[in-house]
């Protein structure tokens, strides 16, 4: 469904992205794991359209993405969840919500995608007429996650969706994601930490230095050394 | 005695119809100031030239026609100017580093060649429109002008629909979502560019009617508009950056404070005292009234 190819990219004279080539067929959970620094944040927004590859070529569906931007890539239902999140601070958890339905693909759907956030992140019903900025940093999250799935996705590309969160509250981002893989979704998963990611992926990807180091299973990683260690050590 | 005491409503009355049209104008540099973040240095011109539209147009057509009529040939006129000028002077310069001292001073030239073709075209008489409205109405011993009224009344349905727009229709609410965090709205799926050149666009159309409105009693002159663009950073800044209720709060407040200071004191004062007013409210309050942004 995703195929990235040779992808290059850099911030001016420093390299960040180093010939990195992966896919995520349909109905797949990709997780990709790397010590912070080295690239997964920077692939994620260039496969989702907010940077231009240097060089390289990004295939979604069938279809060459490097040069479309953002708010035409969500349309084709590739939905990216940022880890600044970027939410509407003096907009109401609703109203953010139903911005997340703002694309074409995702209007009709709008209140069928509504009721169903509701039921996956319960608070968020709660809350549902507070303003943004008053969210705590968990909640902030369960929303930023939840507008995503407002925009109708057929592939989710998520920026480190446990970070600062409540354990218990991270085991329930990762069984939403479950739910929402059990609806036909693809899921591209940019991680920090190994723990639960790695249980529910069904390959993972570890990234060092801007490039892909190893892509195979959790299994595979743990039976190679070299691997091993990074893996247990991120 | 008397006088002094009589001329208080009057100064109400003036203050409220002169901050009303202040409010128009003020609102289109908030809105452009909270979508594009940059500052319009030609929101003056859109101003005079709204209202040298409005006189021109009868000259150009060799007959008169009734106001809404005009307005409705007006209006969709300056909003096509306010979004071409978006494409041409605005948005090629998004792209440089510097882009906001950039676009800054491109629209300042923009504004330059506006006023100066206003001079050439026009002339530097000053023109003038009949009022809007005619009559008078007797309340006692004092009279309130129907123009006035009228002035106010439009202003206020300008003020409402923009109200509506941005948060009742699907537009209005991307506009709203561009200015609180750009990356946020083409995360999912605002077509950034066409915002821009929408705001670009409704400003102009608020900053004309400004223009129309106060152009019956203010006249009309090439270089017009940059005296009520001044005020306008005032009102932004005293209703604070990224409060629409501040702006069109701290527009009636200071338009009643002109009408006093004209009443009692003398126009040439009125500029001082506003500043007087700006700063003595940022020290008790930096942000303005209800500011939300530094």
């Amino acid at each position: 469904m995703l195929r990235v190819e040779k992808l290059n990219f850099s911030y001016g004279e420093i390299q960040v992205l180093t010939d990195v080539s992966f896919q995520v067929n349909e109905k797949e959970f990709v997780a990709i794991f790397g010590p912070n620094g080295h690239g997964k944040s920077t692939l994620l927004k260039t496969i989702c359209g907010l940077q231009s590859p240097i060089s390289g070529s990004i295939e979604y569906g069938g279809k060459k993405i490097n040069t479309l931007p953002v708010q035409e890539i969500v349309e084709m239902g590739l939905v990216y969840i940022a880890e600044d999140r970027h939410l509407f601070p003096d907009m109401s958890v609703s109203d953010n919500l139903r911005m997340g339905a703002y694309n074409r693909n995702a209007r009709a759907k709008e209140s069928e995608n509504l009721d169903y956030v509701f039921q996956l992140f319960p608070k968020l019903k709660l809350l549902r007429k507070q303003v943004a900025s008053s969210l705590s940093g968990g909640e902030a999250r369960m929303l930023a996650i939840g507008r995503g799935l407002m925009s109708n996705p057929k592939f989710l590309a998520i920026d480190e969706p446990s970070f600062g969160l409540a354990p218990n509250l991270c085991l329930e981002v990762f069984r939403n994601i479950e739910e929402i893989r059990k609806r036909g979704a693809s899921v591209l998963l940019v991680e920090q930490s190994t723990t639960l990611a790695s249980d529910y992926a069904d390959r993972i990807c570890i990234m060092e230095d801007g490039k892909i180091v190893f892509s195979g299973t959790k299994e595979e990683a743990l039976g190679k050394k070299e691997i091993r260690e990074v893996f247990l050590g991120i | 005695m008397d006088t002094w005491v009589y001329k208080i409503p009057s100064a109400l009355i003036d203050g409220v119809t002169i901050g009303s049209v202040y409010a128009l104008m003020a609102l289109g540099l908030s809105l452009v100031f909270g979508v594009t973040r940059t500052y319009n240095f030609a929101h003056g011109s859109f101003y005079t030239w709204g209202a040298y539209l409005m006189w021109y147009l009868p000259v150009l057509l060799k007959r008169n026609l009734p106001y809404p009529v005009k307005f409705a040939i007006v209006v969709p006129i300056m909003f096509l100017f306010g979004w071409i000028f978006e494409k041409i002077v605005v948005r090629p310069n998004r792209k440089s580093p510097n882009w906001i001292i950039t676009v800054l001073i491109c629209t300042l030239a923009a504004a330059l060649i506006f006023d100066t073709t206003a001079l050439v075209v026009f002339g530097p008489l000053s023109k003038a429109i009949p009022p809007l409205f005619e009559g008078k109405i007797r309340l006692g011993n004092f009279v309130v002008y129907v123009n006035d009224l009228g002035v106010f009344a439009i202003a206020m349905l300008a003020i409402s629909a923009l109200t509506l727009f941005l948060n009742k229709t699907r537009q209005g609410t991307a506009m709203r979502a561009v200015a609180q965090d750009l990356t946020g709205a083409k995360i999912v799926g605002v077509r950034a560019d066409k915002i821009f050149g929408y705001s670009l666009g409704i400003s102009a159309v608020l900053a004309a009617i400004a223009g129309i409105l106060a152009a019956p009693k203010y006249f009309i002159s090439p270089m017009g508009g940059w005296v009520p663009y001044i005020k306008s950073f005032v009102i932004v800044f005293l209703g604070g950056l990224g409060s629409f209720k501040g702006t069109v709060c701290a527009a009636f407040i200071l338009g009643i404070v002109e009408a006093m200071v004209v009443i009692y004191l003398m126009k040439a004062w009125v500029m001082p005292v506003w500043f007087v007013v700006l700063i003595g409210i940022l020290i008790l309050r930096p942000k303005g009234l209800f500011g939300i942004w530094e």
